[in-house]
């Protein structure tokens, strides 16, 4: 199971986040001071950090980029009320993967904290081509000729899959596997739900590639047969 | 020029003390000036008065027109100083023919025994008489056809006597003189000066009492010397602008108030009704208040005039990035945003990164939150703009500039929105010298544009 280090001050806050994580199944430990942080750090290994700005012994940015001296890539979304139009650039270039701001809706910060595993977890493949589509696993995005749509990293390990199976069908099982690992509990249309926004997303790119329904067993990436 | 030796910083203190300065440094010029004419000249000197005393002479002579006997009448002045200081000052009066015809003393004979008459006409000689030095000048004179020739001579001693005399006088009345037109001009420039900067006292007072409950007043230039009158006018150019401005904060700050106030209405009102079902409506009202705070204070930051960082910005970057931070709320409604870039050279922007960010996240979300469910929201990047394609229901022509006031919000008042977050890109836009636009064909979508072609070569420093 992954575990990820919240270091939080504002205990109810703190509670709250952990108690959503948790029932979303990734394990969590809260500290509440950078000090707490890096001992906690130095005790456990972590998939994930999620890190306040504003900490009792100063600014969270200041162990962020301790760590990111150390070479540390442990993934990191930074959380803070602090949202002026500096503060999120400041952010990412101290080394933040992610910065969502207070208050924010608990399903978000789910959303964003699952990606933040899943980037802990792929290491990231090179581009994949097929026919007029390019995936760029470092971007991830898709692209067709000049264009180009943003993928959340579940899509993009779906799309990545029927891209390398070259028009065969894919098995659902393997599917939720590539998309959600094997730790994570999917509801059964969660499939069908990012295969919908996948098409959409093809079909918005004018890409010459569809995915087909083959009932029952799974999904293919193909040539789409002109209506 | 420095005033390193004038301390103080009163205007009419300076100008009388320059004035001052400036007296005694002509009273001294002065002095110099005549003691070195004296030293160097001093036989210009004593020829020209010379000259100038045989005149008076050579004017005072009278012919007799019967018995043809010449005279010289003097004024009693000048004719006491014949008498007087005979050994050391006399004339001669000779006719044509040199034979001497009066003379300041009873002795007949000519000064200049030697000189023929027609060389006397402007002559000058110093020479020994009886062991005396004298100077001696000679003029002519014509009276009817008859002409005379006036000589004249004074001892060297009497002038040098007469120097003594004078010199340390002149001195010292120039000096005092210097010193009392120090006095006087000093008093004066200080009297007049200080009632020349009363209005400007005046006016100092009036503006010192200004603050914001009383923004409207405004300086007056009545009694004011015009050197001073550009300054006012811009004091006035100022107030002005902060009036307007101030307005315009006190404006905002009631909208903005109003703004805050709905939402909490709308939750006291829902918890009122039926405080167990609510919970999905009130934490939508709660969105909302933030989404509002937070968009208060992104304009509030722009406004302030707030230091920007500019760097060189991909503009693709940019959006990518926007678009993946909008991705968990375009992925719920099946929104996918398409991004083309129209060639594919790397277009880039002089810009502040997060001002860029924030603008192209704002337009986004803008275009989510108005595209129906499973359509397409298209961003293109061009070489000088970037545009943002919804397929909503659209934007009304009457609509299309009101779009960028703040706080407006259409006709869809049930909207999450803040009614800021286009207001924002626009504060954004004319921070960086770049024109954001919108076009629609309602029913069919719009299309928000931003120009960054004024100033995507300069650097955009506008503010």
């Amino acid at each position: 199971m992954s575990r990820i280090l919240l270091v939080e001050d504002h205990a109810r806050l703190a509670e709250s986040i952990r108690f959503a994580l948790e029932r979303d199944g990734i394990a969590c430990d809260v500290v509440s001071t950078q000090r707490q942080a890096v001992a906690a750090m130095s005790d456990a290994r972590y998939a994930a950090l999620i890190l306040d700005r504003s900490l009792p012994d100063g600014d969270g940015l200041k162990l962020l980029g301790q760590l990111r001296a150390l070479r540390d890539g442990i993934p990191c979304m930074i959380l803070t009320a602090r949202d002026g139009l500096s503060d999120r650039v400041d952010g990412l270039e101290a080394g933040a993967d992610d910065y969502l701001t207070k208050p924010f809706e608990l399903e978000e910060l789910l959303a964003r904290a699952r990606a933040l595993l899943r980037r802990a977890q792929t290491w990231l493949p090179s581009d994949v081509v097929f026919h007029d589509l390019r995936i760029v696993p470092q971007t991830s995005t898709m692209q067709v000729a000049d264009s180009r749509i943003v993928m959340s990293s579940t899509e993009l390990q779906i799309l990545m899959t029927l891209a390398r199976h070259e028009g065969k069908v894919v098995r659902r099982g393997t599917l939720e596997t590539a998309a959600w690992g094997l730790s994570t509990a999917v509801t059964p249309k969660a499939l069908d739900v990012a295969v919908h926004r996948l098409r959409g997303k093809l079909a918005a790119l004018g890409s010459e590639l569809a995915i087909f329904n083959s009932k029952g067993i799974g999904y293919a990436l193909a040539i789409r047969e002109d209506e | 020029m420095h005033w390193r030796f004038v301390k103080t910083s009163s205007l009419s203190l300076r100008l009388a003390i320059t004035l001052g300065l400036s007296i005694l440094f002509i009273a001294a010029t002065y002095l110099v000036i005549q003691s070195i004419v004296v030293e160097r000249f001093s036989d210009l000197l004593v020829k020209e008065s010379l000259r100038g005393q045989a005149t008076d002479i050579s004017e005072g002579i009278r012919v007799d027109q019967s018995t043809g006997e010449v005279t010289v009448h003097l004024d009693p002045q000048e004719a006491f100083g014949f008498d007087a200081y005979y050994a050391n000052l006399q004339y001669r009066v000779l006719d044509s023919k040199g034979e001497v015809v009066a003379s300041s003393v009873e002795k007949l004979n000519s000064l200049l025994v030697g000189v023929s008459i027609s060389d006397q006409s402007n002559y000058y000689t110093r020479k020994i008489l009886d062991g005396v030095d004298f100077h001696i000048v000679s003029v002519h004179h014509e009276i009817g056809n008859q002409l005379f020739t006036v000589q004249l001579a004074r001892s060297d001693g009497f002038a040098q006597l007469a120097h003594q005399a004078i010199t340390p006088a002149v001195a010292e009345t120039v000096g005092m003189v210097a010193v009392v037109s120090v006095l006087i001009i000093s008093l004066m420039t200080y009297l007049g000066i200080r009632s020349l900067l009363r209005p400007i006292r005046d006016v100092s007072e009036v503006a010192s009492s200004m603050d914001q409950t009383n923004l409207s007043e405004r300086l007056r230039l009545d009694h004011l010397p015009s050197e001073i009158h550009p300054l006012i006018k811009a004091f006035n150019g100022v107030l002005d602008r902060l009036e307007l401005a101030f307005s315009s904060q006190q404006r905002f700050f009631s909208n903005a108030a109003h703004e805050l106030k709905t939402p909490i209405a709308l939750l006291r009102a829902q918890l009122d009704e039926s405080p167990q079902k609510t919970a999905e409506q009130t934490l939508q009202y709660i969105d909302s208040l933030g989404r509002t705070v937070n968009q208060l204070l992104h304009l509030a930051e722009i406004c302030s005039g707030r230091m920007r960082r500019f760097r060189s910005v991909a503009v693709i970057e940019a959006v990518e990035e926007a678009a993946q931070f909008l991705s968990w709320r375009s992925d719920r409604k099946s929104v996918a945003i398409c991004i083309t870039q129209s060639q594919s050279a790397d277009v880039r922007l002089h810009a502040d990164p997060g001002e860029l960010f924030v603008l192209v996240k704002n337009i986004l979300e803008n275009a989510v939150d108005f595209a129906p469910i499973d359509s397409t929201i298209f961003v293109r990047i061009g070489p000088d703009y970037f545009e943002v394609e919804d397929q909503g229901c659209g934007v009304s022509t009457e609509d299309r500039e009101r779009v960028f006031d703040r706080f407006w919000k259409g006709t869809q008042t049930d909207r999450q929105g803040s009614g800021l977050g286009l207001a924002i890109c626009k504060e954004i836009a004319l921070a960086h010298g770049w024109s954001i636009s919108c076009s629609s064909e309602p029913g069919k979508g719009a299309v928000f544009r931003v120009t960054t072609a004024l100033s995507s070569k300069t650097s955009g420093n506008r503010s």
